[in-house]
């Protein structure tokens, strides 16, 4: 046959279906694009230049952008795939009349083939196209991200475009070998007879409504009981479970179930606005409950992700801070009996061979350990609580004398008496409390100020201990009572705040001394550890945005796409209830009402969710750092308040379509 | 006064670009008096359709006016219209039109709460009417459930739930068979007897033949009528058959 003419078919048909296809193109070209700006950076000469970190934790943030490119990979598959689907069911009549045409099953083949081709070349190119103008924009952002300085130049990777190019070629060749195998060159008549069958009013699936609610139930739950950060990851992953089970269960079941009651309500069910509703809806739900029970947990997915990258973000500065009271930090185990003034003068030599002005010097001796709480509150040793987490506290034992010169008190103790600080029990002065089998008077109640100037105690995944104990003889002595402890040490600070002109060279200088002093120490340098910090979190910031983007898209695509299909099938109730008098007014009232229901239910659900799990994701980031609740919450008021303005926007687009298609003067 | 005055109605139709345009509706002129049983019969393309749309207030004439209990429809906005629509007109069309998401019960009680009326009056609405037309046992039941015959019965109850001056009917009996045809047109001359206005469009003679009067319609203007009078039904088929054919031929007539 000639080939014009199928090329021309091919053409027709991407024409008439323009209103799946383009959407399906820009979609399919924004998750190229998104590929190929992940793969490049992967590669980028700003990151990695011949297998070296340009930058401090470079390696970091290849790490990160890899595995969400992995994500973004396995994503695109389904995505596409999806969007694929939905195309091809507007194909459907089409390819059945070419067949009735008389076109034969390699012809329809060759026209698929090629309109395939037209669609994948110009996602792929436009998405590799788009990503490649992106790429250095991308490069600057994310250098701004980690507080890294600006460059300049351009920067392309040829192999991570040919990449790109590679798997998406590969993706849109697999939908198109699922489209060549599914063709039907059906039976005309079946064709024209639409699908206007009648069907079966929805049943409630009551063991699924009651699966929906018991694991909503269970979900919610853990969540909201979940109160300490080593049981936040194992019960997140359950808690998440449990709430996708419920989501799908109770939009499938529990939605008929909610419009049955309506239903049978009279009162409510035989007024106007309802009565269409209500009956539609319930159709709607059967047909599309799945569906936006996946925008849900995927508008969750979003607003999760958005929420822990700011948190993250926005509390980066206030972590590095509290972990690093001072710019320049010598840590030493203190078992080799060297005297707080040999560790002092050995930060002085070192200081003044690296010419650094330093100030606000400290130096700080604390005995440190992990003990396990006993249910009756006595303190014993680690061993004895079989490791059971959360029941484990750090430890601090000071004498009289380091408390009162790190905290400038006036304290005094008797023999066998304490004084306390608790960041878990309540400590009340005149109580007994038992340590390692021994009892203790607590004279006063204290708090961790005295830890505070070398490190944040509140940064600490345990909660914390203090005791402040007479003298050095009564700490042994205490000590002596815990021979099973192996971690407990007595560990020495030397913090101090360098002067801003401080340069890398001569941190070097400084640790190098330090390093050649008669005992084992090592330094830690502020600006060394905000690098690391910034590119693990901008990393993941970063990477982050990206997948809420793509999701984002996703959740869209499918709302464009639910729309079309619904308002073809609501074109033809509407004419009918137009015919039995409903004015066009009451009609646009009636369709403005269950469609915001359709698709404001996933986000409010989202966001219900987001909100009950907030608490024990707060958690769970408190295993790589301190979230404060405040900030935390307020991350999510702004994530999701954006998120619910960038849905209304689509919302809004889409319900015209969506009414142009109903009520439109356009066949 | 007539129930329903069509004067001097006009439908000319443009193409987008204005250029060319079809005249649907020549001058059409009658009325249908209160309690009156009217056919309208015609070739396809003879404007019968055009004709209801513009009776039924879906479409505007071009020129000329249309009466309803002597109001005219198409100086209303829209959305009056589509009021006016459901308190004074019945329809029933030839593929019923019944919304296969509600049971027959529902799609009965459609116009009723449509006009916002109080759901406890409803039920004593639908009793007499099911009852007079046989459906009351389907009234659980979804549209695919029932045969075409009890489909259309619903659609006339749907159109006679709200008490219209006018019944309007687009070719009632078209996807029907024989018998449900037939049962469905006593069951129209019954309704008629009880007082009621019918304006029903239709190809078939048997179907026009249980109408007082048949109007013929032919290139947008009303060629031909006829009275019943006192004719039996099949006098009045005989006539009607008689007139279809002089219609034919003066069709060819003109063609030729």
């Amino acid at each position: 046959m000639n080939h014009n003419l199928l090329g021309n078919l091919a053409l027709t048909g991407l024409k008439n279906n323009k209103k799946a296809v383009l959407p399906y193109i820009l979609a399919s070209a924004f998750t190229v694009m998104v590929m190929h700006i992940l793969l490049s950076l992967i590669d980028s000469k700003y990151i990695m230049r011949d297998g070296v970190a340009v930058f401090k934790g470079a390696n970091n943030i290849v790490m990160f952008v890899s595995i969400g490119s992995i994500v973004v990979g396995i994503f695109a598959v389904i995505f596409l795939f999806y969007g694929n689907q939905f195309v091809m069911k507007g194909y459907k009549k089409e390819i059945g009349l070419y067949g009735v045409l008389g076109l034969s099953r390699k012809n329809v083949s060759t026209v698929m083939a090629l309109e395939s081709l037209i669609i994948s070349t110009s996602s792929i190119v436009l998405g590799v196209v788009a990503g490649a103008f992106m790429n250095k924009l991308m490069v600057l952002w994310l250098y701004r991200i980690i507080k890294q300085p600006f460059v300049s130049g351009m920067d392309f990777s040829l192999r991570g475009t040919m990449f790109t190019v590679i798997f998406f070629a590969i993706v849109f060749g697999i939908c198109l070998i699922h489209n060549l195998l599914t063709i039907r060159l059906g039976n005309p008549i079946e064709l024209l007879k639409s699908d206007n069958i009648g069907e079966k009013e929805p049943k409630v699936k009551y063991i699924l409504l009651i699966i929906g609610t018991i694991t909503l139930l269970l979900g919610y739950m853990i969540a909201l009981s979940t109160d300490n950060t080593f049981v936040a990851l194992g019960n997140l992953f359950k808690a998440m479970i449990l709430v996708t089970i419920a989501t799908y269960a109770l939009f499938i079941a529990g939605s008929i179930f909610v419009l049955k009651l309506l239903k049978r309500n009279k009162k409510y069910y035989y007024q106007t606005k309802h009565f269409i509703s209500v009956s539609n809806l319930m159709y709607r739900m059967k047909h599309n409950a799945a569906g936006l029970a996946s925008i849900c947990i995927l508008s969750t997915g979003v607003i999760l992700l958005l929420v822990c990258s700011t948190a993250l973000f926005m509390l980066g500065e206030q972590n590095i801070n509290s972990m690093f009271r001072r710019d320049v930090v010598l840590h030493a185990m203190n078992d080799e009996g060297v005297t707080l003034d040999e560790y002092d003068a050995v930060v002085t030599k070192a200081v003044k061979e690296a010419g650094i002005s330093d100030s606000d010097r400290i130096v700080r001796k604390y005995y440190m350990d992990i003990c396990n709480v006993s249910a009756d509150g006595s303190i014993e040793c680690y061993t004895k609580g079989s490791y059971d987490f959360t029941s484990m506290r750090v430890l601090y034992v000071l004498t009289l004398d380091e408390y009162n010169l790190y905290t400038g008190q006036k304290e005094t103790l008797d023999a066998g008496e304490i004084l306390r600080y608790s960041a878990g029990a309540k400590v009340k002065a005149g109580e007994n409390l038992n340590i390692y089998g021994s009892d203790y008077k607590i004279k006063k109640k204290i708090s961790s100020k005295c830890l505070e100037e070398v490190f944040d105690p509140s940064m600490s995944l345990f909660d914390e201990e203090i005791i402040v104990i007479a003298d050095n003889a009564e700490k042994e002595k205490l000590l002596s009572q815990n021979p099973e402890s192996f971690v407990g040490f007595d560990q020495v600070y030397v913090g101090f705040n360098v002067s801003k002109e401080t340069s890398y060279e001569q941190i070097g200088i400084l640790k190098d001394t330090i390093i050649k002093a008669p005992f084992e120490a090592s330094v830690t340098y502020k600006e060394d550890e905000r690098s690391t910090f910034y590119s693990i979190y901008g990393g993941i910031f970063f990477v982050g945005i990206f997948l809420a983007a793509l999701f984002l898209i996703a959740t869209v695509m499918i709302i464009f796409y639910k729309q079309m299909s619904e308002g073809f099938e609501d074109k033809k109730r509407f004419e009918i209830l137009s015919n039995a008098g409903l004015s066009e007014r009451e009609a646009k009232g009636v369709i403005k009402s269950q469609v915001m229901l359709m698709f404001f239910l996933p986000v409010a659900t989202a966001i219900i969710h987001m909100i009950v799990a907030s608490k024990i994701i707060r958690l769970f980031l408190g295993m790589i750092l301190y979230v404060d609740t405040l900030t935390f919450n307020l991350a999510i008021i702004v994530v999701s308040l954006i998120f619910l303005g960038v849905y209304t926007l689509v919302y809004n687009i889409t319900s015209k379509q969506y009414y142009n298609i109903v009520y439109g003067k356009e066949a | 006064m007539p129930v329903l005055e069509v004067n001097h109605v006009k439908k000319i139709y443009k193409t987008k670009m204005g250029t060319n345009s079809v005249t649907a509706l020549k001058d059409v002129h009658f009325s249908v008096e209160k309690g009156e049983f009217v056919a309208i019969m015609g070739e396809s393309g003879s404007g019968k359709t055009t004709l209801l749309n513009i009776l039924a207030s879906l479409d505007v004439p071009t020129a000329g006016k249309v009466l309803v209990d002597g109001k005219d429809f198409s100086a209303l906005k829209d959305g009056e219209r589509a009021i006016m629509r459901r308190n004074n007109l019945g329809f029933i069309f030839q593929d019923f039109n019944l919304l296969d998401n509600f049971t027959i019960e529902d799609n009965i009680k459609l116009p009723l709460v449509l006009a916002g009326e109080d759901y406890k009056t409803m039920d004593a609405k639908v009793a007499p009417l099911v009852k007079e037309l046989g459906i009351e046992q389907l009234l659980h039941k979804y549209p695919y459930e029932v045969s075409g015959g009890q489909k259309q019965r619903t659609a006339v109850a749907r159109a006679l739930i709200t008490n219209p001056q006018i019944l309007l009917a687009d070719e009632p009996t078209g996807a029907l068979d024989s018998k449900a045809a037939t049962n469905l047109m006593h069951q129209l001359r019954d309704i008629h007897k009880s007082g009621q206005t019918i304006l029903m469009v239709t190809h078939s003679n048997v179907a026009a033949s249980y109408a007082d009067r048949v109007m013929f319609i032919r290139d947008g203007e009303v060629f031909h009528q006829i009275y019943r009078g006192q004719m039996s039904r099949s006098e009045m088929l005989d006539k009607i058959c008689e007139s279809v054919t002089v219609l034919m031929r003066g069709g060819e007539d003109s063609e030729s």
